[in-house]
């Protein structure tokens, strides 16, 4: 029997078994779409609280909750973070990473928008037409008008609503798109002016 | 996703562009002062001057720098996306004169010399009969040289100097950066946007790069705004208005002014964005919307009524004064009465507060020692 | 030559661990990462760490889930059960700090920590094996070899008996 055991280790095999325990270890890679703890990037956080506010671990008499609101952002307690990745969700400036979930979030909470409507603050005279239409109240008006790009579903009626010409602007992100089509309007209504 | 529209015509709205225009060509004496100044090299002179108007950029040197006033200014607007054109009035340098040549041999065989006429300064007249160039009476009309029938006169001009407009301002907020201002600027002026606005020593002020910027980032630095739709305009109806000015006070664009003679506001069709603040503001609901050509015409009319008034109220002052002598006089004598009653009467009304506080100290002591014995029965009682 | 045996004692016991999982009251899911760490992906059993679940017989009593009231003092019996030397990991957000039932509203006897001592505490809701496994490995075959020196230093001449 001994003899067998022996020889067993003495195998190719059974040395390397042998060997292989307590070998060099070495951690796993995680799988695809693990959600890890979240990863706060407090130079983005804006400390809203929206993501301790969602944190469904409260506090307790002799615990913390498992995400704090600190001077500079959320600090995060894991012993008590049950990696539910909501604080990920409602963050919204995407500032909380929670493993791979992070750019599923970000297309979700800050969906690319195909443009921007922006207020030309030289040309805004203040009357707040656009804040009574707006019906996401993505419009403040103080001395001039400013949107919230946030807020804003590009409804354009602030636009339609604008007495004065150019004074709000939509500005797609396809800015190739529209230097090029603005050069060709501008070149078409200067050739009828000349024609005319 | 959202269909993203390009307002091209809203932006239309805004543009101005100018353009220069030969006007009077038979005017023309072929100086080459256009060609010199012009930064884009749109203009050819031969026998004649020629304008390429597709190189052109507008930038009025050109036209400022002509002594023949051949060339014209205009404005191209695209208000209610038509195109309007209007002239716009440049200042004229001053030409200066380097050299005058005249060839007195041919001179001497002609008969009518025309140019003496042409000269308004007499310079030609010396220069032929005395042989004496004067350069400094020369203002550079070049007539003579227009009128001279064998071409006997040439006159040097020096490039005057040229005013040109200030640069265009950057709203570095609405820039997008698609560098179409840094391909159509003629002078590489804008080669800092957008890291900042336009190098005014560079800038020749022809606003090409305003119009074609897409998001109108680059402005005129005159840029003002302008209404959307100008079918319609606010107007104030003078029998509504009460003249409380709350309206002038809530425009923000300054559209509202007060007439001088019947220091009533009115509302500049032009100037309005109609933004509707001051229909808002008005307590008396006297402001609304009428087509722009009625209300054009209503405060023409307006104007044509205050014009009247003035002048009537002129003629009255001086027949008032032939009358019954300088109204000045007369309201100063007044004034001086006025105040010396005003004087008497305050210090009667002074008096009788004095008198008043007196009493009514001496009533207050009055209560309070009866009010302390009464006090001091009770306690007692 | 006494610390040459103590030092071949600690050697040994950290080559063979037995270990009991303890579930007070959780939701089961880190029990399932633990058994994770024994399938073949995992293999916690190449370490020389066998799941023995037998309190009297194991070295490393591994605790999940918030320690409920019915649980507190069955927990404390079931330490007391466990031979020197011993070792305690928590595993979990329970079991480390109670979780998510240890806030307002909840009825926990808190963190493991507070009934009982503990050595490793793994959090994750659940963890993952690895991590699970890594605590295990890294933790306690240490523990086991300073053991007797460390009980040496504490009972003085009882050492080593």
């Amino acid at each position: 029997m001994l003899p067998d055991y022996l020889g067993q280790i003495l195998t190719r095999k059974g040395g390397k078994r042998l060997l292989d325990a307590h070998s060099p270890r070495r951690i796993l890679d995680r799988p695809p779409r693990f959600r890890d703890f979240p990863r706060i990037d407090l130079d983005r956080c804006v400390v809203c609280g929206a993501c301790a506010d969602a944190c469904p671990v409260g506090e307790a008499e002799n615990q913390p909750p498992a995400l704090e609101m600190g001077d500079r952002g959320p600090v995060l307690h894991r012993e008590r973070c049950i990696r539910c990745g909501l604080c990920a969700e409602v963050c919204p400036v995407g500032a909380i990473e929670v493993g791979t979930l992070a750019e599923e979030v970000k297309e979700r909470v800050v969906p690319s928008k195909p443009a921007r409507v922006v207020v030309d603050r030289d040309l805004c005279v203040g009357c707040g037409r656009c804040q009574e239409v707006c019906p996401s109240d993505a419009i403040e008006v103080d001395e001039t008008a400013s949107v919230d790009p946030e807020r804003c579903v590009l409804c354009e009626r602030c636009i339609q609503a604008c007495p004065v010409a150019g004074a709000i602007k939509l500005i797609p992100l396809d800015v190739e798109e529209l230097a090029r089509r603005w050069t060709e309007h501008l070149k078409e209504a200067l050739r009828r002016a000349r024609e005319g | 996703m959202v269909e993203v529209h390009f307002h091209l015509d809203d932006r239309l709205t805004n543009v101005r562009v100018n353009l220069a225009r030969v006007e009077r060509p038979e005017e023309c004496v072929a100086c080459g002062l256009c060609a010199e100044v012009c930064p884009v090299g749109a203009i050819e002179v031969e026998d004649r001057v020629r304008l390429d108007e597709g190189r052109c950029v507008g930038c009025s040197l050109c036209v400022q720098a002509c002594p023949r006033r051949v060339l014209r200014y205009y404005e191209l607007t695209f208000e209610d996306s038509e195109p309007r054109t209007r002239p716009v009035q440049v200042p004229r340098a001053e030409p200066e004169v380097r050299s005058i040549r005249v060839d007195l041999d041919v001179c001497e065989e002609c008969e009518g010399k025309p140019c003496l006429e042409a000269c308004p300064e007499d310079v030609m007249r010396r220069v032929i009969e005395e042989h004496v160039i004067d350069l400094d009476a020369c203002r550079g009309c070049l007539e003579c040289v227009k009128v001279c029938p064998h071409g006997a006169v040439s006159i040097e001009l020096d490039v005057p100097e040229l005013e040109t407009r200030d640069p265009p301002t950057l709203n570095r907020e609405l820039c997008v950066e698609c560098d179409r201002c840094h391909e159509v600027c003629p002078t590489g002026a804008t080669e800092n946007v957008p890291a900042g606005s336009p190098d005014p020593d560079a800038c020749i002020g022809c606003y090409v790069c305003v119009a074609h910027c897409p998001t109108e980032a680059l402005k005129r630095p005159d840029h003002r705004p302008r209404p959307r739709r100008t079918e319609r305009v606010y107007f104030i109806d003078p029998e509504l208005c009460i003249g409380c000015r709350i309206c002038y006070e809530a425009c923000p664009v300054g559209a509202v002014e007060i007439e001088e003679e019947t220091r009533m506001p009115v509302i500049t069709p032009s100037e309005c964005v109609r933004c509707g603040l001051c229909a808002e503001a008005c307590p008396t609901s006297a402001i609304d919307t009428v087509p722009t050509d009625r209300a054009e015409r209503e405060v023409r009319r307006a104007l044509v009524g205050n014009a009247f008034l003035r002048t009537l109220q002129e003629l009255l002052r001086s027949r008032a004064e032939r009358e019954f002598g300088s109204l000045e006089e007369r309201e100063r004598r007044l004034r001086r009465r006025l105040e010396r009653k005003l004087e008497r009467r305050l210090k009667r009304e002074a008096l009788r507060r004095e008198v008043r506080e007196e009493v009514e100290e001496a009533l207050r002591e009055l209560v309070l020692r009866v009010g302390l014995e009464h006090g001091e029965d009770l306690d007692r009682g | 030559m006494r610390s040459l045996l103590k030092r071949l004692k600690g050697f040994v016991r950290s080559r063979s661990i037995h270990v009991t999982v303890v579930n007070t009251g959780g939701c089961n899911g880190c029990d399932i990462e633990i058994l994770a760490c024994y399938t073949y992906r995992y293999d916690l059993e190449q370490y020389g760490i066998y799941y023995h679940n037998n309190p009297r017989k194991s070295d490393v009593l591994i605790v999940t889930g918030p320690v409920t009231y019915q649980w507190r003092e069955k927990l404390e019996r079931l330490y007391r059960k466990v031979p020197e030397p011993k070792a305690v990991v928590a595993v979990g957000a329970c079991a480390c700090s109670g979780g998510i039932f240890n806030q307002e509203g909840g009825r926990v006897c808190g963190p493991v920590r507070e009934i009982i001592p503990v050595d490793a505490e793994v959090p994750g809701c659940p963890p993952r094996p690895e991590e699970i496994v890594s605590a295990i490995v890294e933790v306690v075959p240490r523990l086991f070899r300073a053991w007797e020196f460390r009980r040496g230093s504490e009972h003085g001449a009882e050492a080593g008996g």
